[in-house]
Parts: C-alpha cells; structure tokens; sequence
C-alpha cells in the first residue's frame, strides 16, 4: 500500500464568472520517504491541488475523486476527523510566512501549539520542546519574538519548525523559495531537507523553478492547466522530456535563455477542447484539437500526448 | 469595475432595498396617496377605523397622513445630511490621502479632534441655540457627520493613488484634479456607498432623537416628532398604540432597509475582493 | 504623539466652548447666562462688566483660561448652582446606568458577533437581524415600548426612576430595565462590528494555516481569529462610547431617573445654556478619557503597537 495516493482528483470552484477546473482527473501515488515535485506555470493549479489534500479549500471548491493516505479516503472523513490528520500525519507549509503566522502570537507560542493540541502535552514542555527545534534551526532567541520583529526568511524558518515539529510522514512545502534570492533558496532547500531527511518523511515539493524541483525530487509531476501533462524520475522528465510543454517549460527558464512559451495560458473556465495545450504546441496535429490525449505510462514514464503513444 | 456587478445583481432583490424605495416613493407621493391634509383636525384620539385606517392623534389628525408626510422631512434630513457629510468626507479624505504630507497632516489631525466630540451631545448644544428648523438641522449634522468617512476614503485613496493607471496618468501630466476625478473616486466610490447608507441612517436617528428632545421643526411633523407628541402629550399612557407604534417602526424599517443594503454591499465588495 | 492628539482636542473642545455662545444669534450673554434669567437693566450691565463681556475677545478668551484653569465652567441661573458641581452630581448616577451595559455590551456583543461571523446557520442568521433591529432602532423608542409593556401593562418595572434617595435594592430594582435595554444597544453595535471583523479575518492567511496545523473549528476562532479581530474593536468601541452615552441620556429621560439625561433635558426646557455646555464639556472629556483608556489597552493586545 502507497502512503499516499490521489485517484482521479478534480477540482471545481464556483465563481460568479461560471465554474473554474482548477484541477482535473489529477492521480499520482506518493512512497514514503518519497520526494515528489509538481511542477508548472502559475495559476495551474498547484496549490490547488495541495490544499485538496488537506481539505483546506474554500467553501466554494468541489472536489470529487479520492485521496488515499494510508488505506483511509482523506475526503470521506468527518472535520473532526481530518483535523486529526493535518498537521500530525500531513503537514503543509505555506507560500507567504509573514502572512501565514498569527501577528499577535509569539513565535514560540505559535510553534509549540501543534504539541499541545494534538499530543495534549503540558505547555511547560512544549514550550521547552519548541525552543529546542528553533535552536536547531538556527532561530535562537527568535521565540520570543513576534512575525513581524523577524525577517521573511526566518519567519519561513519558523514557520517550517512549525509545520514539522510533530515530524508528519508528509510534508508538502508550496512555492518555499518564491522571492528569495539565490543564496536563500539554497538555505530553505537545505533546510527541509534536513527536517524530511531527520523524520523520514516524504516530501511533495510545489515550485516553478525547474532546477528547485531538480535538487529536491526524485519524482516529478509537470502540470499544465489542472492537468498532469508529464510525471517520471526528475531526471529523466528534466533532462529529456517528452511532453511539448514540457520542453517549452524548459526552455522558458532563465539559464537556458528565457524563451517564454508563445500564446497565453489558457481560461480555466473553459478550458481548449482535445489536449489542453493544442493552441500554444508546436508540434501539434489535427487529432490534438479534437480528441483529449490520455495519460499514458511506458515504464513509469507518464506523458498525455498524442504524439508519445 | 466589476465590482459594482455583483451587488448590482443581487441589489434589486434585497427586501431592504425594496423597502427603502418603497418609503422614497411614497415620500415624493404623498400628496397623492395621503387620505387627509396632515393638519386637518376630525375627532381625536379615534383608533383605526375605515376612514382614518391609523386613527387620529389629540388633536385629531389623521395618524397615517402625517406618516405620509413625516417621511419626506425624515428622509429629507437623512439624505440631506448624508449627502452634505459625505462631500466633507469625501473632499477632506480624498485630498489627505492624494496629496499626502502635510496636507495629510493637518486635514487627519483635524478628523481626529473632530471624530472624539461625541456628536449628538454637540448637535443638542447647537441646536439649542438655534431656531429649530429642517433646514438647520439637516446642515448641523451633516457638517459634523462627515469625520469617519474622511478616514476611510483617505486610506481608500492611498492604496489606488499607487496603483498603475495612476502612477500613468500622472507622468503623462494630467492635473491633479482631474487625476483625482477619473481616475481616484471611480475606485473609491464602493467604499464611500455603503458608509453613505449608514450616514443616511444614523442622520435619521439622530434626527428622531432631536425631534424627541423638543429640538425638531414644530412646522415639519417628521416621524421623531410624532413620536415626541405621543410622548409628551399622553399617547403611550392613553394606550393609543396606533399614534406612537407607527412612526416608531417607520424609523426602524427605514434604518434597517439602509444598514442591511450596506451590509450588502461591503460583502459583496469582500467577495469580489477574494475572488481576483 | 498620541497624547499630543488628546491635548490638542481637548484644547480644541474647550475652545470651541468658548466660541459657540459667542457666534451664536442672539445675544452673547443671554446666550451665556441662560434665558430663564429675568434681571433688571442695571444688573445687566454689572453682571456684563463683572463677565468682561465689553472686553475684546482676546481678553475674554484668556479669562474663560483663568476660569477654566479654576474649573470654573459657569453657574446656572435656573438651577441656582454653580454648573460643575451640579454637572458632576447628575454624572455619577449616569455612569451608574451607562457602565455596566458599556462592559456587558462588549461582551455579549463581541463573544456572539465573533461566532455568527465564524458560522453562518439560521440561529445565527436570526440573531443578526434581532441585533440589527436594535441597532436600527432609536434607543429611546425601544425604552418607550418596554417602559409601556413591562411598566405599565405587566407592571414588573416601576414606572418612574426616581431613584437618588432609594436603598440599594430600590436602585436595582429601578435600574434593571435601562441596564437590559443600555446592554442591548451597545451590545448591538459591538456585535454588527465583531462580526464583520471576524468575517474579514476568516479568511486571512493564518487562520487557514492554523487550520492547517490541526485546528478543529472554533478552535481556530477562539485561539487565533479572536485576538486580531478584536483589535479594530477596541478603538471603535471607545468611539462608540459616545453613542452609548448619548443612549443612556435618553433612556434616563424615557425613565425619569436622576443623572445627566434629565439635566440636559431641563436645561433644555429652560434653554439653560451653562449647563447644556458644561454637561456636553464633561461628556467629551469623558469620551477623550475612554479614548485614551482604548489606546492603553490597543497597545497591550497588538505586538505591533506595543514594539513601536
Ligand atoms: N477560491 C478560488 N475560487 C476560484 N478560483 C480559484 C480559487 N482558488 C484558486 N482558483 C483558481 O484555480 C487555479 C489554480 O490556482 P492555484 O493557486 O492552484 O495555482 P498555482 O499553480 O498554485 O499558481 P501559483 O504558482 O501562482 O501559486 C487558478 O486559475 C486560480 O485562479
Ligand atoms: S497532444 Fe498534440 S497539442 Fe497536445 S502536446 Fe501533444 S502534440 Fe501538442
Ligand atoms: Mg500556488
């Protein structure tokens, strides 16, 4: 049995300008001690599908499918249930840290409350067991601190201690490196590496920076438009990719010359009929705007195209 | 903007807006729908009956004509006043926040002192130097009404004062004024409207609490005033509950209609918010 | 710097004070003694003298200081007593009525409005609108309804307040229905604000992280939401004060009861100008004060404030 497995997982938000796909018929199976990357441009639902995991949707969202941690459908549970689950089993962390921590509650306070609510401890002892991981992770004396007394990074530093502190099997970390620089990013990667690596957890790693999912994962997902489009070793999909989109991502990142891929990206409202990335393909053929390319697996390499059959 | 659109959608199907139109209608109609001149005398202290279907007051007016008229000095005053406030409060804001600096300063400075002074308190004390009339009273308020709107556009106009258009059509070179005019209040209107609404209420309020102090127009019977003479002159211990109840619930159902359609549309104005 | 802003609207305030007979219709000492006084002509001029009414104004403005500064605020003709003293008297049995519902309102208000802006279900969609009718509703109609239900149809609540000379069970038993009615009209005001404030910070970023991390429901209110959405409360609250005391002004009325209500109403009756100014001086030194109590307390409650 798989730690974790999405079968079939779609996403639906109601919005007044009609019914956003966010994502669609998304199914990818998580070891453990596995590290996963999704990878893909903005807005095409990563997120999205990170925090259907956890439920942690808006009351707008309709998720169908199932997601399978450890035998048991995370969407048929009850709250109660689920709630038990997150941050204890699967944890999350959070694109924007000085948003995502409570700005009227010390760090300390924030990082040793997983402790207390799940494992129902003292707070003399959780307090003691926080102050113990901030040290680790180089936040000494930040605990007594609030948000906005620290910087973005050391807040992400927190924020990390936060999410790890009861070692979850699942840690998923969305976008951590956004709009750090370069020296940073290194940091943050190291960092969680050292906290999965140290829990033995497994890792899905959301980004859109190619060479982050390259020395983070063993596994990646490519997604375009609520679609998983191309899913194999991180190796393997990086350095030889399949997928059309997938090379145009390639070669739209900054060190292989910033050729950004022509055409907009599409409405998710109503999303081009046959392979979903038929008006901005290349390589595309008559059948490609008319029927919708299944994803097709030849030796754990999976690509939705036409012209990988 | 689309912001408008939605509350626009669902506007016309708010009972309080219906209701608040169904009160301004009859407020401009009123010499047509009213049964009776409001200040013909017939027998008093008559309960409701075919004739005068919310009876007569002590002095034999008839109940439902001057609920009738009532509602044109009430609703006068309440968007009078609204109306004056939120000019203030749009101007003095507005220019806080566009020009920033020291015309910040000293326009903030001055909301500040002005938002402390308990306002009903200082109404009563000017009011009561003055010849108590409509007209006066709609003016007291709405010079003194206008201090938490002036904070809330302020702080409106500095977040669109940085936004790209703006930022455009300044190193183009328009005028400032004209900057401000097409560019600024458009995107600020949907927070001035539904703190409007909540004006035009609270002016009501305070208008019905004045006339119940004695300080109202005694030539405009407004609603407040009706409910002073039932006080005053044995109404409520007579039991005639058909001479207080009604514009008591008049003020009620008015101010309700109000604070629900600006509850309305700052909700809305939050969905969209979230949506983009 | 905040309390640079206090002393510059007290200033302000008192100055206005000084200006508003003066500029005023109407004759400046009729409209500084009152028109209940009928002097005669020889009195006037020395009564003009003795108030440096012939005096620039300059000069009479750097008196009313001195006379200030001596908390002198005036005396009343009509009530044959200096205003301050008389004023004060009257505050004591206001504050008496507009204390209890100022702490119970909050309460009440800010605990229910934090949950029907947590959960929105058909109990908490009627309380809204109970809360808004009370909100919509001028505060001394709805003391005039109970005072006819409750005093003179059911007779539970005597009809008169008249309590300055009664025991302390004769005080309760006279204060109860105000305190009821104060406590609902401010609770009212504090809910329609909590709940929206709880609303926008439903949706804030942390509140979803402390969902995140395993928070079941109201445990994310009561542990995260609650602090920072009582924050903007806090100052509005203290504004509020104001409207509150102006409520309790009206319901004393509606009950008779001895305090400021009455007075005002009197000097109204009587057009007793000292006494409508000292007693609107007194409400806005009180209003500042809870102002600055606000501040205090802002202060505590926010990290951010308190750093600065
Ligand atoms: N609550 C919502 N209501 C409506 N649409 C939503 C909502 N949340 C997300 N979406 C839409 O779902 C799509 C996917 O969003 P998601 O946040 O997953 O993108 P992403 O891949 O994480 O992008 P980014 O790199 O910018 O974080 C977007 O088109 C977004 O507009
Ligand atoms: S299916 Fe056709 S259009 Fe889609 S990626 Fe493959 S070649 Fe391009
Ligand atoms: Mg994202």
């Amino acid at each position: 049995m798989s730690l974790l497995e999405l079968r079939g997982l779609s996403v639906r938000f109601d919005t007044p300008a009609g019914s956003v796909r966010a994502a669609s018929d998304v199914s990818l199976v998580l070891e453990e001690h596995d590290t996963l990357a999704i990878v893909g441009e903005t807005g095409c639902g990563k997120s999205v599908i990170a925090n259907a995991i956890l439920r942690l949707l808006p009351e707008n969202a309709s998720v169908t499918g199932s997601v399978i941690y450890r035998g048991m459908d995370l969407l048929k549970m009850s709250e109660r249930e689920i709630s038990r689950i997150r941050g204890r089993e699967i944890a999350i962390v959070f694109q924007n840290p000085s948003a995502a921590l409570n700005p009227v509650h010390r760090i300390l306070d924030q990082v040793s409350e997983p402790l207390l609510i799940h494992l129902g401890i003292p707070k003399r002892r959780a307090v003691h067991e926080a102050e113990g991981l901030l040290r680790a992770l180089g936040l000494n004396g930040a605990g007594r601190l609030y948000p906005f007394q620290l910087s973005g990074g050391m807040n992400q530093r927190a924020m990390i201690a936060c999410s790890s502190i009861l070692r979850p099997k699942i840690l998923m970390a969305d976008e951590p490196t956004k709009g750090l620089d370069q020296s940073m990013v290194k940091n943050a990667l190291e960092l969680i590496e050292s906290v999965r690596s140290e829990s033995g957890a497994s890792l899905i790693m959301i980004t859109h920076d190619l060479d982050v999912a390259l020395s983070s994962s063993d596994r990646i997902a490519v997604m375009y438009c609520g679609e998983i489009v191309e899913m194999g070793r991180t190796e393997d999909v990086l350095c030889n990719p399949d997928h059309p989109y997938t090379k145009a991502l390639r070669e739209s990142m900054p060190d292989r010359g910033f050729r950004p891929i022509p055409g907009n990206t599409p409405s998710m409202i109503d999303p081009p009929e046959g392979c979903r990335f038929h008006p901005r393909c290349p390589f595309k053929m008559k059948i490609c705007s008319r029927e919708r390319p299944s994803l097709n697996n030849s030796c754990g390499r999976y690509v939705r195209c036409w012209r990988c059959i | 903007m689309s912001c408008g659109i939605s509350a626009k959608r669902s506007l016309p199907s708010n009972p309080g807006a219906l209701i608040f139109l169904a009160f301004l209608l009859i407020a401009l109609l009123s010499p047509y729908l009213a049964p009776h001149d409001p200040w013909k005398r017939y027998e008093p202290y008559l309960g409701p009956s075919r004739d005068h279907p919310l009876g007569t007051n002590d002095m034999g007016n008839d109940i439902l004509s001057e609920l009738m008229f009532g509602s044109r000095v009430s609703l006068g005053v309440g968007l009078g006043a609204a109306i004056i406030a939120t000019l203030m409060g749009t101007i003095i804001g507005a220019s806080a926040g566009y020009f920033r600096g020291w015309m910040d300063e000293v326009l903030m400075g001055i909301t500040d002192i002005f938002l402390m002074i308990p306002q009903i308190p200082l109404v009563i004390v000017v009011a009561a130097f003055l010849k108590p009339s409509a007209i006066m009273i709609t003016l007291i308020m709405g010079l003194l009404w206008w201090t938490s709107l002036a904070r809330i556009v302020r702080s409106r106009v500095l977040q669109v004062r940085e936004m790209a258009f703006v930022e455009a059509a300044k190193v183009i070179g328009f005028p400032d004024r004209h900057i401000i005019l097409t560019d600024v209040l458009p995107n600020t209107i949907h927070v001035i409207m539904p703190k409007f609404m909540l004006t035009v209420a609270s002016a009501m309020i305070a208008e019905a609490s004045l006339s119940f102090l004695g300080l109202g127009d005694p030539n405009a019977k407004s609603w407040g005033m009706m409910i002073n003479f039932a006080f005053s002159r044995g109404g409520f211990l007579n039991g005639c509950w058909w001479w207080y109840m009604p514009p008591g619930i008049c003020i009620t159902l008015s101010v309700l209609s109000l604070v629900s359609m600006s509850m309305l549309l700052e909700e809305s104005r939050e969905d969209e918010h979230v949506a983009s | 710097m905040n309390l640079a802003r206090y002393v510059i609207s007290l200033f302000v305030i008192l100055s206005l004070n000084f200006a508003i007979p003066r500029a005023m219709p109407g004759d400046t000492m009729t409209n500084l003694l009152g028109e209940d006084v009928i002097l005669s002509d020889d009195l006037v001029q020395e009564i003009r003298r003795e108030m440096g009414l012939d005096l620039p104004l300059r000069e009479q403005y750097i008196i009313y200081w001195k006379e200030i500064l001596r908390m002198n605020l005036g005396y009343s003709y009509h009530f044959h007593s200096p205003v301050l003293p008389l004023v004060l008297e009257r505050m004591k049995w206001t504050l008496l009525l507009a204390a209890p519902p100022v702490i119970i309102g909050a309460l009440l208000g800010t605990l229910l409005g934090a949950l029907a802006g947590w959960r929105d279900s058909p109990s908490t969609r009627l309380q809204t609108f109970i809360f808004l009718t009370i909100y919509s509703t001028p505060p001394y109609f709805l003391a005039l309804l109970s005072l006819y239900i409750f005093g003179f149809h059911l007779g539970w609540v005597p009809m008169k307040g008249f309590y300055s000379t009664g025991s302390a069970g004769n005080i309760i038993h006279h204060i109860m229905l105000p305190v009821i009615l104060m406590s609902l009209f401010s609770a009212s005001r504090n809910y329609m604000i909590m709940r929206g404030s709880v609303i926008q910070e439903r949706r804030s970023l942390y509140a979803l992280y402390a969902r995140a991390k395993g928070l079941y429901d109201s445990q994310i209110l009561f542990r995260h939401l609650f602090r920072n959405a009582i924050l903007p409360i806090i100052t509005l609250i203290a504004l509020d004060f104001g409207f509150i005391f102006s409520g309790a002004l009206f319901i004393e009325m509606v009950f008779s009861m001895h305090g400021m209500g009455n007075l005002i109403y009197s000097a109204l009756m009587y057009r007793d100008y000292p006494v409508l100014q000292g007693s609107f001086l007194i409400i806005t030194i009180m209003v500042i004060t809870a102002n600055m109590i606000a501040d205090a307390l802002y202060g505590l409650l926010d990290p951010r404030v308190r750093g600065r």
